[in-house]
């Protein structure tokens, strides 16, 4: 727990690349361009050329292979169960059988393309995190949702929230290894048991968290009026955000690229 | 209503720009709740409360009263909301409206005089108690405020992080000119204002100088408050007939009152 | 011997890049029915100390021993060691979540699997021990009282497993002088009446240093000073200033007057010591 302390939350780390300094918005509309796309494509040559794509922006913002993988190895799971489920599971030209269990070859080419695709995504949107602070990204994604406050999209709002919920996420952690280790010291056991018993062993963590979390929330919120808040209406942004030639270019090839691709593949 | 509790009961005060001013009490004088009247956080039951001629009550006004009494509460942790320095800074600027050009400066200006500068762009979890706290005060002061309440800003600090903010606040109304209202109860901190307000069950108990409310040393211990060790001293050897002043307040003025006679 | 520790070192995130050595070379015997004072700045490492006592951190090398068991030794009964050692966190108020006072005191020996009777002995015991009467307070919510109620009422599930040993971090944080006052004399009538050996952590010099019998301090990972009260302002003033721990204003005073050349005795702790020496060196009797 006293590791990220000292590491900025988050996955982002900071480095001085195109891709870093690129505007939020160019990069969340991008990430979900290239997602688009690689749901359309379905030949295995139309995902390697997206997958170059992501990779060579990988390669561009300068962010060190190391952390991209790091942010793989959670998901990994999930690409080969996905890799396991169309491998066994698809009816088709069995090409391997070990007692009941039947590889067929349609299965082997659907879940390696499935697998594969599911690879991409995660590194496009490990590359946003990565190379996107969260700051940027939540004014990002303020200004997208801004559009839709015609309909009453309450972009402003959602945007506070995630910024209160980021800045105190590290110390959340903090209270929860405090709350467990004053537990402990009374005789909690969090270890032992079966799942009803784990499940009720976190109530005393979960009721303290609830009640500081409410009580933290009522305190900020006087805080905050302290401040002269009083909603959305009227407020200025510290950070600017600005549209440059770097960004219109990036956007473009990232568009003509992804739908090219969709459509020859 | 049966219930009510009088939490404060005929306080007749008045602030002068450039004070500074401490307002002490045990827990459940009142003091926080005092504090919480000044930027119209709450409103009195009865009478009113002016700030710069705009009367609390007035409900056009708070905004503009709130922009001029900044606050900084007891918990570091629970005033900051963004997740970098500069950002949480901003936060009140961005409030009123100010243009972005001009944010940069205040927020520039506001970490200087907090001495915060090289942590512009760090983020709060991994500050200190007292850089939390001086953080929480450029915060309030960006908005160029004339007025900085302070409701028992050290209360959860340590000696270190409780001079960090005693020396920033100091600094604020001597090269500022802010006038600061700084609620605690901790003698050496009421010590360093120029006048000091002591409260008991919402009542004003004592009013005077810091050397003229701490030689009070009966009502303040009827207060349930801490009694400097050199004045009580000074009181129990001048009644023992000793020519000690029992106005003492600092260790150098006993000392050399007492080389005289040992 | 009751704790004994041998050459301690810790380090936290050993082996990453922000590795710090927040412990060194710590020696320690601690005996039964003593009272303790732990002093030291925020990051002196005091709090990691306390928590190697009941094997909530293991040290990156070295030994601990309670009551003659190596608590790093595979298999060691930890839980045996947390009911001996009852360790109160700074602002035990958060840990509080049970529906009853009742509860949440009987949370603790319900862990130990007491039964039920014994259970209720424990919780007036515990009650008793820090003034809460047990008929006002038992069915009530821990969330609707003071914070100093709700802060006695932690202690009071920890006091319950019948520790031989209780640790407080910061027990007067946040608290008002008569609020202070009031905590650090149920922690006097605890270790007065029933014995119990207790360690107090704190950074404040002055009350604690008139509370317990011994002091140890701590800077930067390590323990500088290890005596009484009275020693330790009467000989290591000047190393309790160089680590930026102050002195009571009349120890201070008495420092200062000896550095005048005045022959006085330094080891004051509370005002009527001060008074008291002052009228024994006066240089002419007073006159009444």
């Amino acid at each position: 727990m006293r590791i990220l302390r000292n590491i900025s939350f988050g996955q982002y780390i900071p480095r001085d690349s195109l891709i870093h300094n690129l505007d939020p918005r160019i990069k969340i509309l991008s990430c979900l361009a290239i997602i688009v796309g690689l749901f359309l494509i379905t030949k295995f040559s139309g995902y390697l050329i997206l997958g170059c794509f992501v990779l060579i922006s990988i390669i561009i913002s300068k962010v060190h292979p190391k952390y991209v993988l790091r942010g793989l190895r959670p998901l990994l799971f999930i690409i080969i169960f996905t890799l396991i489920i169309h491998l066994f599971m698809t009816e088709g030209e069995v090409i391997y059988q070990l007692g009941f269990l039947k590889i067929t070859r349609e299965g082997l080419v659907k879940g390696l393309l499935i697998s594969f695709r599911l690879f991409i995504l995660i590194l496009t949107t490990s590359l946003l995190t990565l190379a996107t602070s969260p700051i940027s990204l939540t004014d990002g994604i303020e200004r997208l949702l801004s559009v839709f406050k015609f309909i009453g999209m309450p972009a402003h709002e959602i945007a506070m929230m995630m910024t209160i919920a980021l800045r105190f996420i590290p110390t959340l952690l903090e209270e929860t290894e405090k709350i467990m280790k004053a537990q402990i010291s009374r005789g909690a056991d969090f270890d032992s048991g079966n799942i009803f018993n784990r499940a009720k062993n976190l109530i005393p963590i979960l009721i303290p968290l609830f009640v500081n979390a409410f009580r933290r929330a009522d305190e900020l919120a006087i805080a905050m009026e302290a401040k002269c808040y009083r909603g959305g209406e009227g407020r200025t942004h510290y950070r600017e955000l600005k549209i440059k030639k770097t960004d219109i270019l990036t956007f473009a090839l990232t568009i003509v690229i992804t739908i090219t691709v969709s459509v020859m593949f | 209503m049966k219930d009510q509790i009088k939490a404060l009961d005929s306080i007749n005060l008045e602030i002068k720009n450039g004070d500074f001013i401490s307002i002490i009490g045990s827990n459940g004088s009142g003091k926080s709740t005092l504090a919480k009247h000044m930027n119209c956080l709450l409103l009195p039951t009865t009478g009113d409360i002016w700030v710069d001629e705009m009367n609390t009550k007035d409900k056009s006004k708070t905004w503009e009263i709130r922009r001029k009494v900044g606050m900084v509460f007891q918990n570091p942790d629970n005033q900051i909301i963004a997740t970098t320095v500069e950002d949480d800074i901003a936060f009140g600027l961005e409030n009123i409206g100010i243009k972005t050009e001009l944010m940069r400066e205040r927020v520039d200006w506001a970490l200087e005089v907090v001495e915060m500068g090289e942590y512009k762009k760090s983020e709060p979890h991994l500050l200190s108690g007292g850089q939390k706290q001086r953080i929480a005060i450029a915060g309030a002061i960006a908005l160029h405020s004339s007025y900085l309440v302070l409701d028992e800003p050290t209360a959860m600090l340590d000696p270190r992080g409780r001079k960090e903010v005693i020396d920033i606040v100091k600094k604020l109304n001597r090269e500022e000119n802010i006038t600061i209202i700084y609620i605690t109860h901790l003698m050496e901190e009421a010590a360093e204002s120029n006048w000091v307000i002591a409260l008991d069950k919402g009542k004003i108990a004592l009013t005077g100088k810091p050397e003229e409310v701490f030689t009070q040393i009966e009502v303040l211990k009827q207060l349930r408050l801490d009694v400097p060790q050199i004045t009580e001293l000074a009181l129990r050897l001048n009644k023992r007939g000793i020519d000690i002043s029992p106005h003492t307040l600092k260790v150098e003025d006993m000392v050399e009152s007492l080389c005289l006679y040992i | 011997m009751f704790i004994h520790l041998e050459n301690i070192y810790f380090t936290y995130s050993l082996g990453m890049p922000f590795e710090t050595e927040v412990l060194k070379n710590i020696n320690l015997e601690i005996d039964k029915g003593e009272f303790i004072g732990l002093i030291g700045h925020t990051g002196c490492g005091k709090t990691t100390l306390i928590q190697h006592f009941n094997g909530l951190l293991t040290p990156t090398s070295g030994k601990i021993y309670v009551e003659g068991v190596d608590l790093n030794k595979k298999g060691a009964n930890l839980k045996l060691v947390r009911q001996k050692i009852g360790l109160v966190f700074q602002y035990p108020e958060n840990q509080l979540f049970e529906e009853t006072i009742y509860q949440e005191v009987a949370f603790g020996p319900r862990k130990l699997g007491l039964p039920e009777g014994k259970i209720e002995k424990r919780v007036r015991e515990a009650l008793k021990m820090v003034d809460l009467d047990y008929n006002l307070y038992v069915e009530r919510s821990p969330f609707s009282l003071s914070g100093g109620e709700m802060r006695r009422v932690a202690i009071a599930s920890i006091l319950s497993i019948r520790p031989k040993m209780l640790i407080l971090d910061e027990p007067t944080a946040n608290l008002d002088p008569q609020g202070r006052d009031n905590i650090l004399s149920e922690i006097e009538k605890i270790h007065y009446n029933f014995g119990m050996t207790v360690v107090l952590v704190s950074h404040n010099m002055e009350k604690v240093a008139e509370t317990v019998k011994r002091l140890l301090v701590m800077h930067r990972g390590e323990i500088i000073i290890d005596g009484t009260p009275r020693e330790i302002f009467e000989k290591h003033a000047n190393d309790l200033v160089k680590v930026g721990l102050g002195l009571p204003q009349v120890t201070e005073c008495m420092h200062k007057l000896k550095a005048k050349g005045k022959d006085v005795y330094t080891g004051v702790l509370t005002v009527d010591d001060a008074e008291r020496e002052v009228l024994k060196k006066m240089k002419k009797p007073i006159k009444r």
